[in-house]
Formats: C-alpha cells, structure tokens, sequence
C-alpha cells in the first residue's frame, strides 16, 4: 500500500471550539485504505473530536483533511449528507429507536436515506445477516444485549455500503466479553475491505486485537504503535 | 417518489400523535384566532353588504324652494340627474306630498292649506358619496337644503371602523399567540424525534428528509386550526343570523354562510400560518443541529 495517496489524510490539522479551547492541535496522520486503526487516549484527548471531522460534525479550523482524495473542508453544508452516505457511523450508544424491532430500525434507516420498500426487504436481511443479529429481527431493543444493540447499531451502519467505518467507543456501554465480540466484528468487516477507525479507551480491548493504535492526548498524537 | 412522500408524511403524522396535547393547544388556538378573524370577517362582510344595499334604502331628498316655477323645479331635477354618483331622482310635488301627510296625519292636517313645497327623491351609486352628493346639490339654484340620513351612514361607518379595529387588535394577538404555540410545539417536536433525527444524520439522511416532516406538521397544525375554526362558525354564523331577523335594520341582509369561502380561506390562512411558524422553528434548530 505504500506509495498510495492515504485514504485518510489529516495534515497539521486544527479545531478550535473558541479562542481558548481546542479540540485538535495540529494532527498529523495517514491512514491507508483497508487499514484498521485505534485512536486511543483519555476523555479530552481529542479522539472524538477527529471523528467528528471526518464526519464534518465539527468544522476544521486549520489544515488540511483529504478523505478519499476529497478536500472534507470543502464539503458544503448540502453535500454533507452524502459524505456521511460513504462512510458508516457507529456511535456509543446506539441510538436505536426502542419502540421499534431490529429489523424495522434498519429499515427506518433505510428509509430514511430513500430506499424504496422492495429494496428494503432485500437488504435488511442482508445486513443483520452480516452482523449475526439475523435471529433476533423482530424483538425489541430492550430484549437485546447491550452487544448485540451494538451489533444493530453496527448494521445500520453499514446500510450504505460505506467503505469506512467510524466507531466512537463503541464498546464504552459493553461488558469484556460483549466488547470483544464487537471488536472481532468491526475485525470481521474490516477483513471484508472496510476501513475502520474505532475511538476507544478500552485498553484492554486494543491490547488483545494486534492492530494500529494511534495515542492521542490534549488535541495532540502523542504516539504510535503497532500492537502485535 | 411515493415510498419517498409516504414516509415524510408517516413521520409528521407520528409525531402529531406523539405530543398530542401539545397539539391540541396549537389546533385549538389557531382555531380560536382563525374563528376570531373569521367571525369579525364576516360580521365585517354583512356590515358593507348591508352599507352596499343602503343606496335603495336611503333616500336623500333635495327639498326645491317655496313656489319655485314648474320650469325651474324641472330644471334642478336635470341637474341633479347630471352628477354621476345619483343613480335616479323622482320628482315628489307638494301636492302628492300634501295627500300622503294628509293621510298619514288626518287630524293635524285638518283644515291646513299645503305647506310643503316639491322635493326630489334622490337615490345614490354609493351611500359613501352621500356628503359629495349632497354638496354638489346645494350648489344649485332654487333647491332650498337637502335632507338624508347623515348620522345613520355614520353610525354603520364607524362600526365598519370599530369591528376592523377590534379585528386587527384581537385576531392579531391570538394569532401572534398560536404561532408561539406551533413554534413551541415544533421545537418540542425536535426534541422528542432528536433520535430519529440523530439517526437520519448519521446514515446521511438529505436534509429535506429530516426537516420537510416537522414542516408537514405545522402545516397540519394550522390546517387543523383553520377547518375548526370554519366549522365552529357555521351554526354561530346562522345563530346570530335568525337573532338579527328579529331587527328590522339587518332584516333584508339575511344571507347564507359563505361555507366555501369560509373553509378555503380558514384553512388557506391557517396552513399557510402553520407552515411558516414551522418553518422558523426548524431554520432557528438548523443553526444549531448539522
């Protein structure tokens, strides 16, 4: 892969909240297509910040940020909802609705970004096959796990085919057990071609994966390394 | 398309359901100011019917001098045909005048010689030129005054004024307070579907899907206002309408509610009020929500 552009490129990259709080203090970073990385550090550090950037949640202030070839500062508002549709966000909480089932709150997702109801009934099969929530389609958010809602939170994310995958703490909610689960997933699609970026202080976790972790602490990298 | 509409309308109806009494307050009160207008639109409307049908009903009467020759008492009704806002004189002769005084009051005529003198019945285009008229007939030679009903023209023009003051002040304020309560209830609605809206921004919602619902919703809201305050009208239009016939001065402006003025217009207005207060509660939140 070396010698490509990188699929993600933060270069001195800035976010200033107000004059005197920064989320992001000249981050530099490269991420390949088809790499899996960890952004790890405290509360503050910046992590989410990053990806809410990517995400244009949060507008850079200073640098450049190229995703995919394209300037993300030069997104316009307008265009936004369609640089969210290349990439699948995955957040901490979920965010399913509770009044309806798994698969009608990937079909409400579904919907939502215009697919039509044939369309529909062929993919959310699809996707929660792809998760291994398949067997549990018609119940009810609070009848699931905490894993396994953060496996349809995972699915949703993956209604648009993204080729990235944005997780902000996605086992932050989890058990040891159920955040290993998750991470093998994210593994599991990431092997499959996703890119996948995952904010996380759940050391424990990172340590047992062997992939990139990118340390992070007050807006700044801090370090790097690969856990092998 | 449809799958594209039915689901914009689907959520908008969903969350008309879900704040159902913050809904109601919005319907209600829109309908109250609607009802309001309306009402005061309508009295308004029966009121210059009513001061329209007044040129057939108010005579002015251009009183000719003592004795004036038949010659020049012809001559002076030529003239007052000629200005433009008399619609028709009739030429009334003392002695016509004379027999109907008489008749009307046998006793204290008795023995009288005739002591009225020719007059001319005057009717007008428009009772709102009766000044004008009146004026322009005191300009000519051998009429001796004219006499017309100055103070009820007045009377109808002030209450004209009145009910389009009342109008204004009232219906301004209850509409000024429902579009607080549609906005309120938009913003409300924000908060509660902050999770389906949350969730439409991460999977790339367009931003028409996620804000054209809450748009629907004011819409409805003011719509609901509007066909309610319509309604509601109706048997109090036709209330005061048989209380009016017992009066001889509305009696000949009885009408039928104006039912598809009335709907097409409350409702008309309403939604058009609703969308708008929608609109400026999802443009303040889209400032704040990307």
């Amino acid at each position: 892969m070396e010698g490509q552009a990188p699929y993600i490129l933060f270069d001195r990259v800035e976010v200033k909240y107000s004059d005197v709080v920064a989320g992001l203090r000249g981050v530099s970073l490269e991420v390949q297509k088809g790499e899996f990385i960890f952004l790890c550090g405290q509360t503050g550090s910046g992590k989410s910040t990053l990806l809410k950037c990517l995400t244009r949640e949060v507008r850079v202030t200073k640098g450049r940020l190229v995703l995919n070839g394209r300037d993300v500062r030069a997104v316009t508002q307008k265009e936004v909802p369609l640089l969210r549709r290349e990439m699948g966000i995955v957040p901490q909480d979920f965010a399913l609705l509770s009044g309806k089932t798994v698969w009608e709150n990937v079909a409400y997702a579904l919907r939502a970004v215009g697919r039509t109801r044939r369309e529909i009934r062929k993919a959310v099969p699809e996707i929660l096959d792809r998760v291994n929530i398949l067997h549990r389609a018609d119940a009810l958010p609070h009848e699931l796990s905490g894993g396994e809602q953060q496996r349809v939170a995972i699915g949703r994310a993956l209604i648009n085919n993204p080729p990235l995958l944005l997780a902000d703490e996605p086992t932050g909610n989890l058990d040891p057990t159920h955040s290993m689960e998750i991470m093998q997933l994210l593994a599991e699609l990431n092997l499959r071609g996703a890119t996948v970026v995952v904010a996380t202080h759940d050391m424990a976790v990172v340590e047992q994966m062997s992939k990139r972790i990118v340390q992070m602490e007050f807006g700044r990298i801090a370090g790097e390394a690969v856990d092998a | 398309m449809l799958d594209r509409i039915e689901f914009l309308v689907a959520e908008a109806f969903t969350s008309l359901r879900r704040n159902t009494w913050m809904t109601f307050s919005a319907v209600t009160t829109s309908a109250t100011a609607l009802m309001l207008l309306g009402g005061l639109g309508l009295i308004y409307m029966s009121i210059l019917d009513f001061a329209q049908s007044l040129p057939s009903k108010l005579e002015m009467r251009a009183i000719m001098k003592m004795d004036l020759p038949e010659a020049e008492v012809l001559e002076v009704g030529r003239k007052i045909k000629e200005i433009p806002e008399v619609a028709g004189v009739e030429l009334v002769s003392r002695e016509e005048a004379w027999e109907k005084a008489r008749q009307s009051f046998p006793t204290e005529t008795e023995g009288m010689e005739n002591v009225l003198p020719d007059a001319y019945k005057v009717t007008m285009r428009d009772v709102g030129q009766a000044d004008e008229i009146a004026a322009e007939i005191e300009k000519i030679p051998g009429q001796d005054g004219v006499e017309y009903f100055r103070e009820e023209y007045n009377l109808i023009d002030q209450a004209v004024r009145l009910i389009r003051l009342i109008g204004a002040a009232l219906g301004g304020m209850m509409l000024l307070t429902s579009g607080v309560l549609i906005y309120n209830s938009i913003r409300l609605a924000i908060v509660a579907r902050s999770k389906e809206i949350r969730i439409m921004q991460l999977v790339g919602a367009a931003r028409s899907t996620i804000w054209v619902p809450l748009l629907i919703e004011g819409f409805v809201q003011g719509a609901l206002g509007g066909l309610l305050a319509a309604t509601v009208l109706w048997p109090a239009y036709n209330t005061v309408q048989s209380m009016s016939e017992s009066l001889a001065f509305l009696g000949d402006s009885k009408s039928n509610y104006p039912a598809l003025l009335a709907y097409s217009y409350l409702v008309g207005i309403g939604a058009f009020y609703g969308l708008l207060c929608s609109m400026i509660a999802v443009r303040e939140r889209r400032q704040k929500v990307r």
